[in-house]
């Protein structure tokens, strides 16, 4: 799964289960599961208005609270539906260095792609680091033509152009991965 | 379906983050005195005290909710195709994966290319590829094991960590 995919699934079947649950309850209800007098109750019931009359400021200032969470995780939801994650610098300052020495992340992953797209067999490619650190995480997507030999691509990809961008970062290794989709086979030029 | 449950999760998270600021807006301004503002909540009041859990608009407001849940439930539950395919892992320390489009797109051009073929559809479920061919041939002889072959082989390069079973269904005007 790609994007919030996962993230919109696991909040979507817990929202469903939620509305399930509050149906189902108020059917029950509503049908005399629990008896003619509990179906003849209002629904507001009393213990819940004795219950918010007894902690009135209590039980406003918790319920505006949550609220306000519920709309803060919820505006963090949405914005997950835009923005997939991406560094923007990376730090290359080495140890005991006084002064600090900071790589715009663009840069280096556009150096990347553009490596991978002079490989024959490629039609594009695009890279984004998405993880900093000891190891750097970098997602790459490449468009091959269809003619072209996928696991001899992927192998010349994973010996010569990670390396050369793992050196590039001053870093022992990157954790890759790869996103190969097949496209037309390139046209072929006569002469 | 994944598009569809995009829509639903965006609609949904923009009506979180508006409730949820309304209803606090709300209940700010019923503490300094106050009329509600967007949310009729005085209605609401009390049309709880007024309806029973019997009364028919509980149960028609239950039903919907049961109905939307429902719904909800299944869309998720439903077995989605998978974007992209994982290839061999081998020696590699790097996971990488083939996009579904491009390897049925790649499987058409295969299959088109067998003489006889005159056109062909590719489909990648979770376990399986579904292949059909049709030829304008009367008599397609062993069309159906070249068509299978060249489709075995295409997959076979790929070099796939659990290629989908391949099945092959072959339409000619004798079949018909």
């Amino acid at each position: 799964m790609r994007g919030p995919d996962q993230l919109n699934r696991v909040v979507l079947v817990l929202v469903s289960l939620l509305l399930l649950g509050a149906g189902g309850y108020a059917l029950a209800r509503g049908y005399e599961a629990f008896g003619a007098e509990q179906a003849d109750d209002e629904v507001l019931l009393e213990p819940v208005r004795d219950f918010v009359g007894r902690y009135q400021t209590l039980f406003w200032i918790a319920v505006l609270a949550v609220c306000l969470i519920v709309a803060y995780l919820a505006l963090r939801w949405l914005v997950a539906q835009f923005h997939s994650p991406r560094l923007t610098q990376i730090d290359l300052t080495a140890d005991g260095s006084k002064g600090s020495t900071q790589l715009r992340a663009a840069g280096a992953s556009d150096a990347l792609a553009s490596d991978i797209e002079t490989y024959r067999g490629v039609s594009s490619a695009s890279a984004r680091l998405v993880e900093d650190g000891e190891r750097p995480e970098v997602d790459v997507r490449v468009d091959v033509n269809d003619d072209a030999d996928v696991p001899g691509l992927r192998t010349r990809i994973e010996e010569e152009a990670l390396p050369r961008f793992s050196r590039a970062l001053e870093v022992r290794a990157v954790e890759a991965r790869l996103h190969l989709r097949l496209t037309e086979p390139a046209p072929r030029l006569v002469r | 379906m994944r598009i569809l449950s995009r829509l639903l999760a965006l609609a949904l998270a923009l009506s979180l983050v508006v409730g949820g600021v309304l209803v606090a807006v709300e209940i700010v301004l019923a503490e300094i005195g106050r009329d509600p503002w967007v949310i009729p909540y005085d209605q609401w009041y009390r049309s709880a005290r007024v309806n029973a859990w019997s009364s028919p608009s509980t149960r028609q407001l239950a039903l919907v909710l049961v109905a939307a849940g429902l719904l909800l439930l299944l869309l998720q539950l439903v077995r989605r195709r998978p974007t992209a395919l994982p290839m061999e892992r081998g020696a590699s320390i790097h996971a990488a994966d083939l996009n579904r489009r491009g390897i049925e797109r790649s499987l058409v051009r295969v299959v088109n290319r067998v003489d006889g073929v005159a056109s062909a559809k590719a489909k990648i479920s979770n376990s399986r590829t579904r292949i059909t061919a049709s030829s304008n041939r009367r008599i397609p002889g062993d069309l159906e094991a070249r068509v299978t072959r060249a489709a075995e082989e295409r997959m076979a390069a790929l070099k796939l960590a659990s290629p989908p079973a391949l099945s092959v269904r072959l339409q000619s005007p004798g079949s018909r």
